[in-house]
């Protein structure tokens, strides 16, 4: 079996009507190592309150991804990473953002974002998560949400890695049974893709895009994040959410 | 390659999405309908509050997300509890009697709280309510510890509470009552208020990620 991933991020009409870039960013990638293969999926969502929100998002993605790559190289397989190791790609990803901020002469609250992600082998994976959006897996017979997004009182204040209390706000957890689906969005999609009465991932949403992306082996519809980018722009979705939007997508296919 | 992916295609035809409720963005207006507001005061105000329920009226996203509460004082009257715009009604508020504006604002920070309750007990999310009070006079019954329950209610950013002075309204005892700045109106200009604050609540009722409160600058109506 082998992992299949794909991941775009899109800038919402609320921002692109005022010609601002948008401010979500994500990181996807297959590792192949001798103890076998792993998928690492990113996303963050800088503060639309900030200027400098996009920047820390990306450099969030990008320094964590290193980080899980070392990790992954040195202890060689998944089952022996700990959560103190999960810690120390948060802070060293928030030291980055932190670094780069002093350079500009800024403040670290000034890059504010939300991130998320997950590192996934054959028997284990892993999840993080500080803030809003959320993950999403099919766990064989139900698609189910790792955290639920992490809000604060009203609909547009949230958690962010820049955060004093961001190890508070840190979510981990672990899973070592097997699962061939992942999904990991931002809050631009999170009221399309879950049902806040029933506190459920929507399966009508899922269902199709892993079925999609399982059976494209002609990269008919999944052959670039270009398209992955199209669907998300699509006016069915746009009309319904116009802030910036992330999704990755990752399924276990055979050989 | 297709560079460009429709829904129409199969299988991606067959993509639904979860129906959640609008979030809602609650507003509060505390009414001065003391027997001062008589006269033209009232019919401007009376007047003000149709535009106001008209614009919301005519914005697709306003309509389903903004929710008013009008009270009204003396004597404190809830006219109408929140409700969104698409429920219309006109208001013809009349001016008799004292002002107990501490009565109302305590009442009114109570119908927050309840629809806040109401709010999480159906999973609706949100964002946070606004006050406006708006007098002509001065209190005429104790208004310290409606005074007390703002102060609080801010720094704990349940609500955001601003106070609008009419005519002769005494500015000083609004600045008592309120955390931020007062504003005086303009002469009789309603109207002109209401319509900068239809504008304010249809912008707060799109997505506005932020922790603060943006209002555009109170120009045409206040004396600033």
């Amino acid at each position: 079996m082998t992992w299949k991933s794909i991941a775009a991020s899109v800038t919402g009409k609320a921002h692109s009507d005022r010609n601002e870039t948008g401010q979500d960013r994500c990181r996807s990638g297959i590792v192949r190592l001798a103890e076998g293969e792993f998928f690492i999926g990113l996303a963050a969502d800088g503060a639309g309150s900030t200027t400098e929100g996009g920047t820390g998002a990306e450099i969030a993605c990008d320094t964590l991804y290193e980080y899980i790559v070392q990790t992954l190289e040195k202890r060689e397989d998944l089952s022996r990473i700990t959560e103190p190791d999960i810690t120390g790609w948060i802070t060293g990803a928030r030291d980055s953002v932190d670094m780069c901020a002093k350079k500009q002469g800024k403040l670290l609250e000034d890059y504010a974002c939300t991130c998320m992600g997950s590192v996934a082998g054959r028997d284990h994976a892993l999840f993080f998560q500080i803030g809003d959006g959320g993950i999403v897996i099919n766990s064989g017979h139900d698609y189910r949400t790792i955290f639920w997004p992490e809000q604060g009182e009203y609909i547009n204040s949230t958690c962010f890695l820049s955060d004093d209390a961001y190890r508070e706000h840190l979510n981990i957890t672990f899973i070592d049974s097997p699962f061939e689906e992942i999904a990991l969005f931002t809050d631009g999609l999170q009221n399309l893709v879950l049902s806040f009465s029933q506190k459920k991932a929507h399966t009508g949403f899922f269902k199709p895009l892993f079925e999609a992306l399982k059976k494209d082996t002609d990269h008919e519809f999944f052959g670039s994040s270009q398209q992955l980018s199209s669907f998300l722009l699509h006016p069915e979705i746009s009309e319904r959410s116009d802030d910036d939007k992330t999704l990755i997508l990752a399924v276990r296919v055979p050989d | 390659m297709r560079d460009d992916i429709s829904l129409d295609q199969q299988p991606l035809g067959a993509v639904t999405f979860a129906e959640n409720p609008e979030p809602r963005c609650p507003c509060l207006l505390l009414l001065d309908t003391s027997g001062s507001m008589a006269g033209q005061p009232i019919t401007e105000l009376n007047a003000g509050l149709r535009a106001f329920y008209d614009e919301l009226q005519n914005d697709s996203l306003a309509i389903k997300r903004v929710e008013v509460a009008l009270l009204s004082f003396g004597p404190v009257r809830i006219v109408s509890d929140f409700n969104t715009a698409e429920c219309f009604f006109d208001p013809q508020l009349e001016a008799v009697g004292d002002t107990p504006m501490g009565e109302a604002i305590k009442k009114g920070i109570e119908l927050i709280q309840n629809r806040k309750d109401q709010y999480r007990a159906n999973g609706i999310s949100f964002y946070r309510p606004w006050i406006f009070l708006i007098t002509d006079g001065a209190p005429t019954d104790e208004w310290q510890s409606a005074a007390a329950l703002v102060k609080q209610g801010e720094n704990a950013k349940s609500f955001a509470f601003f106070a609008i002075g009419v005519q002769k309204a005494d500015m000083n005892i609004l600045r008592h009552l309120s955390v931020r700045e007062p504003l005086k109106l303009q002469g009789l200009k309603f109207r002109e208020f209401f319509q900068w604050l239809s504008n304010s609540m249809k912008s707060a009722s799109r997505s506005n990620p932020s922790d603060r409160i943006l209002l555009p600058p109170p120009l045409g109506w206040s004396e600033i």
